[in-house]
């Protein structure tokens, strides 16, 4: 890495930007808004965006960049920055580039396919409840006991819109904290605290249960108590084998790409088949990739992305694919798209969209993903739910959300997809995301989504040291 | 060939002169042999130490204040003038606009881009709000203060002229020369590089008709003059230059960067209104020893050097 190359290219970057202007080439109205790539600022604001991801510059330094440049371009246009220098401290919040992980980290601290201490259990019991007119049922997909503490991930349905609005309230829902009650083999009892998006989360145990519990007692209003079972049962795969780990050696710029790539495709799956037809679909595409070829050629002079690299390429053969032009990508469309790719590009480009919705349903998980690139994540759960299949991770290692990076959703290092029992691929991205203690709770929603039939699928997180691949059978349970 | 000066960066420059309201009326601030000078404030520190105590602080202070906050402020280069073509006519209307615009202070929501309201101190917060969050922003509003308080600072320098812009520029690159040599130290070399290439650029294209975009520019180290090449054809034509950051300083603030179509790269004999300079005729030539003489109206503010 090369920081002073990269800084250097940004001030170059700006010094051209600021030329043009002086010229009269730049005949913007409005020369600020950072989010448009059309304007200068916005080209200057990618840059530092993706140079800070890699962190081949500082925050503090783009920022000075950028608010230099303001102030410049102010004084030769006589228009107010304020709107720039009142952005100042978020102008390196990137909403496109993932923040690359500061590392390979030193290859003899990496613990490559080490699983942590922390326990995980699969559970997939569904517990009804009723209370006075609100009855639903709620589905423990795991159960897991971790550094930051221990909760169940669960979906929850109910049959009342007044019971919706309860548990959808989340954090601090007066009522069915106080309706539930767990309590444990030795007599003790816990409060809990719900922690739901739509209608999946988390539910927290307080205090945190003591190790080695053999059961769990769950007492819902209106029904006989359910007990359960803390064992550990080992993952019962196909073929057999735990999770796989292949070391890989990507640069940082090659991960922000790929990761970046990830969302493309995951926001080109809202549009799927429209995309060919009409630009409209295809204008969230340009917005996102305008600008990337300056980003491409600032990693490069960065010294972290290599020029010989064949993640630019096919990147622009991505772009090609989903007829996005202007990107200014000025590497060849790469050879070899990778199969997960494809597989997703092959299904946005079918004449019939899907018209089936995902039918309802919930499969546990509890699988712990080796180490690698310094986190360690966990598969805590998979349902579908109104049309759409979410998936529940866990991951340690991260580091929190100081509100001067890219917020986690923007920010995950890591691809994750899934593959399904007939080989085709689905992208996930971040959903919501909450921080506990060091670790994040993430809802990742997979596009596009699963078929319920689907008995087992593979989970493929891809870092820049390491893919690890896991094959999960999945017993579906289904509403009742 | 190997060129060592002695002589301050300075001494091509002659004195300037800006009238700054002040007060009921207008003061003289000048600049001197590398030094910023208020003839009608004769005692600026106790001024200075006055308007600390509760007085009101006169616009000169203020102004020469900003100057030697800035005298090694990077952003200096950043933001003023690229050359005498690039004008920048901020104005003292402009600088009490500004500040009026800072009096009250901003609170940043992180949401509300450019909507002004009274400051609170963090104190005020609602108790609710958490104590990373109350941090964080307290954080973001002196950051925000800084952010005005030197943009204020710099449309005061700004409007001393430019005169006044050049000499601050040559001031700011000869703080960071020597530093911007040793790469290892040089934590200022990205931002002197651009300020050259920003520079050097449109002297390039009035010496050779090449667009600036295709001058690729690099710190020179060492103690000849560094080199000027031309390589390339077509879109690939670019002209490579490596002078060191001195060169800002003692060169371009001069007004000294292309005289009779030399493109002046050291300065052997340095002096105002006659100096002894090195000119290339084109890149990749010898450079030439130039006898020069300012041969302008005599205000001094920007040079206009013949040979």
């Amino acid at each position: 890495m090369n920081r002073e190359r990269a800084e250097t290219f940004l001030r170059l970057l700006a010094e051209t930007e600021l030329r043009a202007a002086s010229e009269g080439a730049f005949v913007s109205d409005a020369p600020w808004p950072t989010d448009s790539p059309g304007t200068s600022f916005g080209r200057l604001t990618r840059v530092s965006q993706a140079l800070t991801a890699v962190h081949a510059l500082d925050l503090a330094a783009a920022q000075d960049v950028l608010a230099d440049f303001a102030v410049a371009l102010s004084v030769r246009q006589h228009s107010d920055p304020s709107p720039v220098l009142l952005t100042r401290p978020t102008m390196a919040r990137g909403r496109l580039y993932a923040r690359a992980w500061p590392g390979p980290p030193d290859p003899g601290a990496v613990r490559l396919g080490v699983v942590g201490p922390d326990r995980y259990v699969s559970l997939g019991l569904t517990v009804p409840f009723r209370h006075e007119d609100i009855g639903g049922e709620v589905n423990l997909l795991s159960y897991s006991h971790t550094s930051s503490g221990a909760r169940f991930t669960v979906t929850w349905r109910t049959r009342s819109p007044v019971g919706q609005s309860l548990m959808g309230r989340g954090f601090g829902s007066p009522v069915f904290p106080r309706l539930f009650t767990v309590s444990d083999d030795r007599g003790n009892r816990y409060q809990l605290d719900f922690s739901f998006t739509d209608r999946s989360g988390e539910i927290l145990l307080r205090p945190v249960p003591p190790d080695g519990l053999s059961w769990l007692e769950l007492n819902a209003p209106g029904q006989k108590p359910v007990r359960i079972d803390l064992h550990e049962q080992g993952a019962a795969e196909p073929d057999g084998g735990g999770p796989q780990v292949t070391q890989t050696d990507l640069s940082a710029g090659e991960q922000m790409l790929t990761v970046f790539a990830d969302r493309l495709l995951m926001v080109a799956g809202e549009h799927g088949p429209d995309l060919r037809r009409t630009s409209y679909a295809r204008a969230p595409l340009h917005a996102m990739t305008a600008g990337l070829g300056d980003v491409v050629a600032a990693l490069e002079a960065a010294e972290v992305l290599s020029p010989h690299s064949q993640v630019p390429g096919q990147v622009a053969a991505l772009c090609a694919s989903l007829s996005i032009t202007g990107h200014g990508l000025t590497a060849p469309p790469g050879p070899e798209l990778p199969e997960r790719w494809l597989s997703l590009l092959s299904h946005y480009q079918r004449r019939k969209p899907d018209t089936a919705p995902a039918r309802e349903g919930h499969a546990p998980l509890a699988v712990a993903l080796p180490e690698f690139d310094g986190m360690r994540l966990a598969l805590l759960g998979l349902h579908n739910t109104d049309g759409q299949t979410i998936l529940h991770l866990l991951v340690s290692g991260l580091p929190e959300d100081d509100g001067t990076g890219p917020p986690l959703p923007e920010n995950l290092p890591v691809s994750v997809w899934v593959r399904d029992s007939g080989g085709r691929w689905h992208v996930a991205g971040v959903d919501g995301a909450h921080f506990s203690d060091g670790e994040h709770w993430l809802r990742m929603k997979l596009r596009p989504a699963l078929a319920r039939s689907t008995p087992w699928i593979e989970v493929l997180v891809a870092g820049r040291s390491a893919e690890v691949c896991t094959t999960l059978p999945l017993q579906w349970r289904y509403p009742a | 060939m190997t060129v060592i000066p002695n002589e301050d960066w300075f001494a091509c420059l002659p004195g300037c002169e800006a009238r700054v309201p002040c007060g009921q009326g207008t003061h003289a601030v000048r600049w001197e042999a590398g030094s910023l000078r208020l003839s009608e404030h004769p005692d600026a520190e106790a001024e200075a130490v006055l308007a600390a105590l509760g007085g009101e602080k006169a616009r000169c202070i203020e102004v020469a204040e900003a100057w030697a906050r800035h005298a090694d402020d990077l952003s200096v280069l950043a933001i003023g003038p690229r050359g005498p073509a690039d004008e920048i006519t901020t104005g003292w209307d402009d600088v009490t606009a500004a500040q009026q615009g800072a009096a009250g202070g901003f609170a940043f929501t992180g949401s509300a881009v450019g909507r002004r309201m009274p400051m609170r101190p963090a104190a005020g917060l609602h108790p609710s709000v958490p104590a990373g969050v109350q941090r964080r922003r307290l954080r973001a509003q002196e950051e925000l203060e800084l952010v005005r308080r030197r943009r204020t600072d710099m449309l005061s320098l700004l409007a001393l002229g430019y005169g006044f812009q050049v000499r601050l520029a040559g001031h700011v690159a000869a703080a960071h020369a020597d530093a911007a040599d040793d790469p290892a130290e040089g934590r200022a070399r990205p931002a002197l590089v651009a300020a050259m290439a920003g520079r050097i650029g449109p002297v390039a294209e009035q010496w050779l008709g090449i667009d600036p975009d295709q001058v690729v520019v690099s710190l020179h180290a060492g103690p000849d003059w560094g080199s000027v090449e031309l390589t390339g054809r077509g879109e690939q034509r670019r002209l490579q230059v490596a002078l060191p950051a001195l060169w800002l300083a003692r060169i371009w603030a001069a007004g000294l960067a292309l005289v009779d179509r030399h493109l002046v790269v050291a300065v052997e004999r340095a002096g105002w209104p006659d100096a002894r300079v090195l000119g290339l005729r084109a890149p990749g030539a010898e450079p030439e020893p130039l006898e020069v003489h300012d041969g302008g109206d005599g205000a001094g503010h920007a040079p206009h050097w013949e040979v």
